[in-house]
């Protein structure tokens, strides 16, 4: 994918990042910033089929350049979302604005969006180069023109020597850079993306989210992305969305979303998460010490919480962020922060790790996750090994549900 | 996951279609037959050929059949593609049920009765308005398009439903208005299903007997017409070679569109 | 959107009004040979209705028997078009590639070619001095020439051997569809392959068998060119009798009887079949509505 010339002649054009002077703290954050205009509202946006909703009240903003992902399970109405934004679903009622203009009525041809379709769509009766100027043919714009820039879109996937051939004729992942370079040649204000990796194996999966990722770069168009996969979304977005029953959960960048879930139901959709409930015992400045009765000790946070003593509250723990050793039975310490005593119950090898279940004495589970650093270090544990488990007061999350 | 059928099927299967082609080889072989009289093999001859296209009746009657079915076959298909547009795409209307079941009747019902339905109605019609005053040409045309609008709207409808509809809706966020879609992704997609059920109703034209019987008046004879009276009394040997022109035709027409179909997918299968 | 169904209403339902209107009307000679049962006069609108012709069929056992034998011969002709259509397609369904496009290219082809010539081979075939007598005689399986044609046995092999693809092509794609590992299953759990036939594989086949059937009986009911060219002088089937009244005798009132009463016979099975098919274009609507 060697194709810098094609770029600074072509589809940068309009659409480019407008490259700020230097010095910008929010450069890379703009919805950081609280004077940046976003590039895409969505203001309290409602959808329902057939009495049933499937967007419930849905306020969003999208700033220039990001790639946005939606992050849900079936029926959570990201599809739904996605396509309203393309003009092929009407909002009950909410608005759309994009650059500043209102789009909630103006129909799908007249956008500047376009759509990559979950299955690419692709016109089977026409050839590579065919589907690729359809948009251009329908602006009416002159021959020659279209035809450089098709011709600059195919090299901007890679495809020129393909331009002739029909789309039955092409693999999954060639068929994805035709549907990704028929709206490109576009020039989209923002382009969306429906699950584009849903219909490439496993394999061809990492490559094709670092290419997408790379040419988002490259054309500096804003991407809005559905994907019911995790791991997808936090390799590739600037920020995500999760959503759930048509409401947004919580929007925030990957890091957040991961390290700091709003809720169970998030930290239990991304990533596996150990929960336990636990009554506040002391907050002290930075500190709270919680009281957590399935472990059988307490946990330390390093942060403060905005609740009074004895309040119930819900702990998250991650498995990866857990420490686990070899332990004697009668090794109880009274002091029991941060740390418990319990049985391996179960080892799941999965090559660069290792998950350990932990049956602790009071009857609950807990996961940890070991990276194996060594060959032999999986072998050190074995079932009903007396293990303990420790982590640092920086690991837990509390969540109020 | 396929097992080969049992040495049993496979006789079975031989057996149904010699059924299927044992009579029409017979047609062929007696075809060639230079005796006049039919049953009896007088040696080889190409005689009833050249007497076939001497034959002014029937070559008459031939082409007369060849224009109903071509205008037949180009009306019906514009009809059923417009009823399976409205069927696969306007969702819910009120008396969706009715036009469903309408377009659905001529399929089951016996020729006898479309054709006696049609001649009363074109009588009474005569009689009311003088039109038309003659039936032939536009008075069978009209029953043929009757005829076979449902089966084109059957297989256009059919196509409809396995379309994929991203496609329309990508060529609208490319910026194609409805007319253009249908134009540029919808009509190009249903074409061959247009072409089958253009094939179709040409074929169920060029083959009725019954109904053009009824709907036609005097002078006016289609081919099935002509046929049907020279051998419903006995045999006719020009009948015979008639019959293996046909089959000729048919066959390589068949043939023609399996090599394609396989050049087609070969094609596709080799990338 | 409209046009398709003013078409239609026009040249499909209003003709069955006349039909029924003729069919209460008295038959005369005359041009056109009837007296309308509506007709306005000087006196207003007068009405004749006249049931004779009702009457005369369902009085006449030789109308009865004409029923009879249509009913019978069609039936007779469904299920033997299924018994050997359902071995054949689920052979053609059952085997691979390419050689499968052919067979079922062998099946639709008889179909492109006319009707009326395929049923006009059967009495060059079936003749008292035709090939197949010259030829079972020749092998000596018989010694005087079988007098088939002209009889209901000609009319049968006729109903059979036309309509033998109406059965077929549904049924092969029917049990295409169904997965063979089904029949592995069933004969894991303990089921012979007859009983793993009838357990699974026939229920599963069914819609297909409907299907077929109703493409093989209801039209060979109302047959009229295999019972005229291949059957003999009594192989009176309805259709046949309707054509007579129609053309021979010019009893319209009577033909449109004969109409009217066939269409009532055949609403049952029409009903049926519109129940196990009319709905599946309208499901499939419903599966794709929701994104």
């Amino acid at each position: 994918m060697e194709q810098e010339p094609a770029m600074k002649n072509g589809l940068d054009g309009p659409n480019a990042p407008t490259t700020e002077p230097t010095g910008d703290p929010f450069l890379d954050r703009p919805w950081e910033n609280p004077q940046a205009e976003p590039f895409v509202r969505i203001e309290r946006l409602g959808k329902s089929f057939d009495g049933v909703p499937v967007v419930r009240d849905v306020s969003l903003d999208i700033h220039r350049g990001e790639i946005f992902s939606l992050l849900g399970g079936s029926g959570s109405g990201k599809t739904t979302l996605l396509r309203m934004l393309a003009g092929l679903e009407q909002p009950d009622h909410g608005r759309i604005l994009i650059a500043g203009q209102d789009m909630t009525r103006v129909p799908p041809h007249r956008r500047p969006v376009n759509m990559m379709f979950q299955s690419y769509a692709l016109f089977p009766h026409m050839s590579v180069a065919e589907n690729i100027a359809f948009g251009l043919i329908e602006e009416r714009l002159p021959r020659p023109e279209i035809r450089e820039r098709v011709a600059e879109a195919l090299d901007l996937v890679s495809l020129s020597d393909f331009a002739r051939r029909r789309p039955d004729q092409l693999s999954g992942g060639q068929r994805q850079r035709v549907a990704l370079a028929r709206c490109l040649v576009k020039r989209p204000k923002l382009l969306l993306l429906d699950e584009p990796m849903a219909a490439l194996d496993k394999t061809l999966r990492e490559r094709t989210q670092y290419e997408l990722a790379r040419i988002q770069e490259r054309v500096g168009i804003t991407f809005v992305m559905v994907t019911h996969d995790q791991q997808e979304a936090m390799a590739m977005s600037s920020r995500i969305a999760v959503m759930d029953e048509g409401r947004l959960l919580q929007v925030g960048t990957p890091q957040e979303i991961y390290e700091f879930p709003a809720s169970s139901a998030i930290a239990r959709f991304v990533g596996t998460v150990n929960l336990f409930d636990g009554r506040i015992l002391e907050v002290d400045g930075g500190c709270t010490l919680v009281d957590v009765p399935a472990l059988g000790s307490r946990v330390r946070l390093d942060h403060g919480i905005d609740l009074p003593q004895q309040n119930m509250i819900r702990i998250a723990i991650r498995p990866e962020k857990m420490q686990i050793e070899r332990a004697e039975a009668t090794d109880e310490t009274k002091d029991k922060v941060n740390r418990v005593v319990g049985v391996i119950e179960e080892i799941t090898y999965l090559g660069i790790a290792s998950t350990y279940h932990v049956r602790l004495s009071t009857g609950a589970l807990l996961r940890v996750h070991q990276p194996i650093r060594t060959r032999e270090a999986q072998l050190e544990l074995k079932w009903d090994d007396t293990v303990r488990v420790s982590w640092h007061p920086s690991a837990p999350v509390a969540l109020v549900d | 996951m396929r097992q080969r059928p049992s040495l049993l099927l496979l006789t079975i299967l031989g057996y149904g279609y010699a059924f299927l082609y044992l009579p029409i080889a017979v047609l062929v072989i007696y075809s060639f037959n230079a005796s006049p009289r039919i049953a009896v093999w007088g040696g080889f001859s190409p005689r009833w050929y050249a007497a076939l296209f001497d034959d002014q009746q029937i070559i008459e009657a031939a082409m007369l059949s060849l224009k109903i079915a071509a205008f037949s076959a180009s009306m019906a298909t514009l009809l059923g593609l417009t009823a399976a547009l409205a069927l696969g795409r306007a969702g819910r209307f009120r008396g969706r049920a009715f036009f469903t079941f309408m377009l659905g009747a001529p399929l089951v019902v016996p020729d006898v009765i479309i054709g006696l339905a049609l001649l009363l109605f074109f009588v009474a019609l005569s009689r009311l308005l003088g039109w038309p005053a003659q039936r032939g040409f536009a008075t069978i045309s009209i029953a043929h398009v009757t005829l076979s609008v449902a089966y084109v709207a059957v297989i256009v409808r059919a196509r409809i439903g396995r379309l994929d509809s991203s496609l329309e809706e990508a060529a609208r966020d490319l910026g194609a208005t409805g007319w253009r879609v249908f134009r540029r992704v919808t009509l190009p997609l249903l074409a061959p299903a247009l072409l089958s059920g253009w094939l179709l109703a040409f074929t169920l034209s060029l083959d009725d007997l019954v109904i053009a019987s009824f709907t036609s008046g005097p002078g006016a004879s289609t081919l099935p017409m002509v046929i049907f009276s020279r051998v419903r009394l006995g045999l006719s040997p020009e009948v015979n070679a008639l019959a293996s022109l046909l089959i000729l035709f048919v066959m390589i027409a068949v043939i023609l569109s399996l090599v394609v179909g396989a050049r087609r997918r070969g094609r596709t299968s080799g990338s | 959107m409209v046009l398709p169904w003013a078409w239609l209403v026009l040249f499909f339902l209003l003709p069955f009004l006349f039909v029924l209107e003729i069919s209460f009307a008295e038959a005369i000679i005359a041009r056109p040979p009837y007296r309308p049962p509506f007709a306005i006069t000087d006196d207003g609108l007068v009405i004749r209705l006249s049931l004779f012709s009702y009457r005369f069929i369902l009085g006449d056992p030789l109308y009865f028997h004409a029923w009879l034998k249509s009913l019978l011969l069609a039936a007779s002709a469904t299920l033997l078009a299924l018994l050997l259509g359902y071995p054949m397609a689920w052979s053609i369904a059952r085997t691979a590639g390419r050689r499968q496009v052919i067979l079922l290219a062998l099946v639709i082809l008889p179909f492109w070619t006319s009707f009326l010539l395929r049923v006009y081979s059967w009495k060059l075939l079936l003749q008292g001095n035709g090939p197949l007598n010259h030829l079972l005689i020749a092998l000596g399986v018989i010694e005087h020439p079988l007098r088939i044609l002209h009889s209901d046995w000609a009319v049968l092999l006729g109903l059979v051997y036309s309509y033998l693809p109406f059965m077929i092509l549904p049924l092969y794609a029917q049990l295409q569809r169904i997965d063979l590992t089904l029949i592995e299953a069933a004969q894991d759990l303990g089921a012979t392959p007859p009983r793993a036939f009838r357990r699974v594989i026939l229920p599963l086949s069914m819609p297909g068998i409907m299907a077929g059937s109703m493409l093989v009986f209801i039209p060979a009911v109302g047959e009229y060119v295999i019972p005229e060219l291949l059957g003999g002088p009594d192989s009176t089937m309805i259709g046949r009798v309707l054509w007579n009244e129609f053309f021979a005798n010019r009893d319209w009132p009577m033909a449109a009887s004969l109409a009217v009463l066939m269409l009532v016979v055949l609403i049952a099975p029409l009903a049926l079949f519109e129940r196990a098919f009319g709905r599946l274009p309208e499901a499939d609507d419903k599966g794709k509505a929701s994104p």
